[in-house]
């Protein structure tokens, strides 16, 4: 499915279909559009170091003390106040309004004179007055009090921050001047080091690397909370808060997540033991691999270490391991009983994300394991390095999604409950599922075919991406059908046999419109997790005059006020409040429309694609699963397909496209009955012990069809 | 003999001190012992010229009125640079000081100029006496009680002056 496509579906049983020609011509709707920009963990920065950052930001400087004429010194300390953005920092140094108090008369300092000399106002000393000195507020002490000053403020930590000293005068120190008063040389380097260091942290564009010792700086025009890898101490992190890399949980979250657990972990510690007792034979195991798939070694009982029930309930699509089961009657028990279950709840999150945190680390070891294994057979001269790479790439999969994993729980933990936490909760349990029996592959990798590993490892990314594509672009989701049809917004339960369909964010659209009528004709819903879509719009309203907005669009914002979080009653009272006549501003976003919105004509295309095909071939989805591309059906096969079906039913009572295929497929290059027949009964369609009869109306189907005739059974 | 030893050695202390002692410290010393603030009284410490017993008088027309505050005053090692500390000795009830007697003070703080003075200082102090900022408490039960009942606060803290900082 191409993820430029509105919905994906989620959903799906694939137990169904396999019989029927999936006929999709690659080169009409061209698929699979390998574009990085899809991959929801994609993100571009840049890496600099001391010297290159340095120039990044002089260029800045350089740009700004050119424009206002100003001491590059100066323009620093104007760009670090604002963001390092030149043209905000231009009109605000215009406009003066980038300090404050820049000259307070009431704020002089009084400077008495003593004979020829001038006594300083902070340390009382008369000094002659070419030894004073003063910021642009005209505020002046002495220089030793001015080199005291920084001193004291740098041993501090204070660098770009040190302002003058005078009471209530916020005016900041230019680098410049700074450097001009403070002779101590250690103190001096220390004050640039600090100084680049708030430079650094003032830039959005700019993080430094949080690895240990490391002095490299990364740069991104677009800072999100995205997985960055420092190439030299290869520490991994998020860009935007500097903490290790979270998806799919947000910033916040995870660092209020966190922080909770550095307060409670004590207690989930004592609680999560480090074994626990076979539920069958009541041994004691400890866990010494990552997978929790666990099969005790007494009694051979296959069960999940997490939950401890039978492990063949977790193959399925009812593995519910990681969902947390809320108990619905809680608002009507005692407070006591509130908090053991908030903590029951925050234990059921917490065990699990430390248990895959540990399975990491058992899992690592493990990857070392393979390692010496494949170097020992390798010096056994079983096989090359390059035939065991696939074992290594399995392992080093396992632990990014298991890794991803760990970080859906925080996510889960703080997701109100509703459809979106079911939804979310469903994939994860297919991610935890596949990575259990990833893990578990891995884990006996020398008797796992090397077929059956690769195929692993692709479920479990494909899942882990799904998972993190979804909940960064999700707007909503509809129930059995494709359709932006917002009566079937997906809203309460799932049921078993619903197919859900989600429709991804598309763009934004802020729209002003003027109440001229009473009504706007707009009908609002929400999908119960405070998100109000538009339902219906009434005919001829204002609002179906607009064409921009359209049924199934997101309400965001009201003029400034966000809606999130309402309830459709609240924002059709918001909507109906506002006075007939004033003007406002609608935040939107629509759904990604399906249909053929997204594709063009082929002309269009740059080039022809290679690998594509030819537009003549068709992928079939054969009875045993696999999928293979073969030639299109042309006439001829047609035509033989049908005559042969035709036999099936008048002979046997059936009508299969498969399996006329097949026989189809049987006859193909055959010159005579025999050696069709020969080839019928080596297949597995001997099974059906045609007879002979039957095979020469069969033959004489296939040469009718490669002669262009229709063949009528006799 | 050995008494006389020791006097020497407190005396010598001292004048060590007072040597090391910057030409602020001093001259604001002087002038605070000279030309004292009305209702304010801060004295040195014999044995350190940097530690200040304060008095501060309760203002008149607030519910401290009448009440005689003790303080004590420390000068650090970097000062002016860095702001004394200041702290009360006698118990108050008052939004912005704590139970340990810690002041919530901007000028104490962030907002200290090495241009200010111990005099300045003690002033403000006072003037926060006079008027209380329950919006910015350091004390959160009294700054609470303050914004729902003002009147029973200014009760307490009229109770409190009564019993703490007066008879002696």
């Amino acid at each position: 499915m191409s993820g430029e496509e509105d919905s994906g579906m989620y959903y799906s049983d694939d137990d169904c279909g396999y019989d029927a020609y999936y006929n999709y011509n690659m080169e009409d709707c061209d698929i699979d559009e390998h574009d990085v920009k899809d991959d929801p963990e994609y993100f571009s920065y840049d890496t600099l170091r001391v010297e290159e950052v340095e120039r990044l930001l002089n260029e800045s400087v350089e740009a700004l003390s050119n424009k206002l004429c100003i001491t590059p010194s100066l323009a620093k300390v104007v760009l670090h106040t604002h963001e390092w953005a030149v043209l905000p920092s231009a009109v605000a140094y215009k406009n003066n309004d980038w300090i404050q108090n820049l000259l307070n008369p009431n704020n002089q300092p009084k400077m008495e004179p003593i004979g020829q000399k001038l006594r300083c106002p902070v340390c009382f000393s008369p000094t002659i007055q070419e030894k004073f000195s003063c910021l642009a507020c005209s505020h002046k002490f002495c220089n030793e009090c001015w080199a005291t000053h920084f001193e004291v403020q740098i041993m501090q930590g204070v660098s770009t921050g040190i302002s003058c000293m005078a009471q209530e005068c916020g005016l900041l120190a230019p680098e410049d001047f700074v450097l001009s008063l403070l002779t101590k040389v250690p103190l001096r380097e220390k004050y640039q080091e600090f100084a680049f260091r708030d430079y650094v942290k003032s830039h959005p564009e700019l993080r430094f690397c949080p690895g240990p010792n490391c002095k490299l700086v990364f740069r991104s025009k677009e800072p999100k909370a995205k997985r960055t890898i420092c190439e030299q101490c290869k520490t991994t992190f998020c860009f935007k808060c500097g903490t290790e890399y979270h998806a799919p949980t947000d910033c916040p979250t995870i660092k209020k997540w966190l922080t909770k657990c550095a307060d409670d972990s004590e207690t989930a510690n004592y609680i999560s033991a480090h074994t626990k007792d076979c539920p069958r034979c009541h041994i004691c195991i400890e866990k010494n691999g990552g997978c929790n798939h666990m099969q005790c070694y007494n009694c051979k009982h296959d069960f999940c270490w997490m939950c401890l029930g039978d492990w063949k309930s977790h193959g399925s699509e009812y593995y519910e391991c990681s969902r947390y089961k809320e108990n619905p009657n809680i608002v009507n028990e005692s407070v006591h009983a509130q908090a053991r279950e908030a903590l029951k709840k925050y234990l059921h999150y917490y065990e699990r994300w430390e248990n895959h945190s540990k399975s990491l680390k058992l899992e690592a070891e493990t990857l070392e394991k393979i390692k010496s294994r494949i170097n020992a057979k390798v010096m056994n001269s079983s096989g090359t390095w390059i035939d065991w790479q696939y074992l290594v790439d399995a392992a080093s999969l396992l632990a990014k999604c298991r890794y991803t994993l760990q970080y859906t729980y925080p996510y889960a933990y703080y997701l109100e409950p509703g459809p979106r936490k079911e939804l979310f909760e469903y994939q994860q349990a297919q991610l935890e599922a596949e990575i259990e029996n990833l893990s578990w592959k891995i884990e006996r990798a020398e008797t796992t075919d090397r077929g059956d590993l690769e195929n692993q490892i692709d479920i479990a990314e494909k899942r882990r991406t799904t998972l993190l594509k979804d909940f960064l672009h999700i707007l909503f989701c509809t129930l059995n059908t494709h359709k932006v049809d917002m009566t079937k917004l997906l809203g309460g339960q799932i049921g078993l046999e619903d197919f859900i369909f989600a429709h991804r964010k598309g763009r934004p659209k802020e729209i002003e419109i003027t109440k001229t009528e009473d009504s706007l004709g707009l009908t609002i819903t929400d999908n119960g997790a405070g998100y109000a879509f538009i339902k219906r719009i009434k005919e001829g309203s204002i609002i179906d005059k607009i064409d921009y907005i359209q049924v199934g669009d997101h309400l965001e914002k009201i003029d400034n006020d966000s809606v999130i979080g309402r309830r459709h009653f609240e924002v059709a009272k918001m909507l109906k409040e506002i006075p007939l006549g004033s003007t406002f501003t609608l935040r939107l976003v629509e759904p990604i429309r399906a249909g053929f919105g997204n594709i063009e004509a082929r002309g269009s295309q740059k080039g022809k694609k290679k690998g594509y095909g030819s537009g003549k071939e068709t992928l079939r989805f054969k009875a045993n699963g696999q999928a293979q591309i073969i030639e299109e059906p042309d006439k001829e096969m047609d035509l033989g397909i049908e005559n042969i079906n035709r036999l099936l039913e008048n002979f046997m009572g059936i009508n299969d496209n498969e399996l006329a295929t097949q026989i189809w497929e049987a006859a193909e290059g055959k010159l005579n009955t025999m050696e069709f027949a020969e080839a019928v009964d080596s297949s597995d369609l001997a099974e059906f012990s045609f007879t002979d009869d039957m095979i020469i109306e069969l033959w004489g189907a296939v040469t009718d069809a490669r002669a262009g005739r229709t063949r009528h059974p006799s | 003999m050995s008494g006389y030893s020791a006097e020497v050695k407190v005396a010598e202390t001292i004048a060590y001190k007072m040597v090391s002692l910057p030409r602020r410290i001093i001259k604001e010393t002087q002038r605070l012992l000279q030309e004292p603030v009305p209702g304010i009284s801060a004295v040195p410490d014999d044995s350190n010229a940097r530690y200040f017993h304060v008095i501060v008088t309760g203002p008149d027309d607030s519910p401290f009125e009448g009440g005689l505050f003790r303080l004590e005053l420390f000068l650090p090692e970097d000062y002016p640079m860095s702001a004394p500390k200041v702290r009360f000795v006698t118990k108050i009830y008052h939004p912005n000081i704590d139970r340990l007697g810690r002041i919530c003070l901007d000028i104490l703080k962030d907002k200290w100029s090495p241009a200010l003075q111990i005099r300045t200082v003690l002033l403000s102090i006072q003037a926060l006496l006079s008027a209380p900022n329950p919006d910015d408490p350091l004390a959160n039960d009294v700054a609470e009680l303050w914004k729902v009942d003002e009147a029973e606060a200014i009760r307490n803290a009229k109770e409190w002056t009564r019993r703490y900082a007066m008879d002696n």
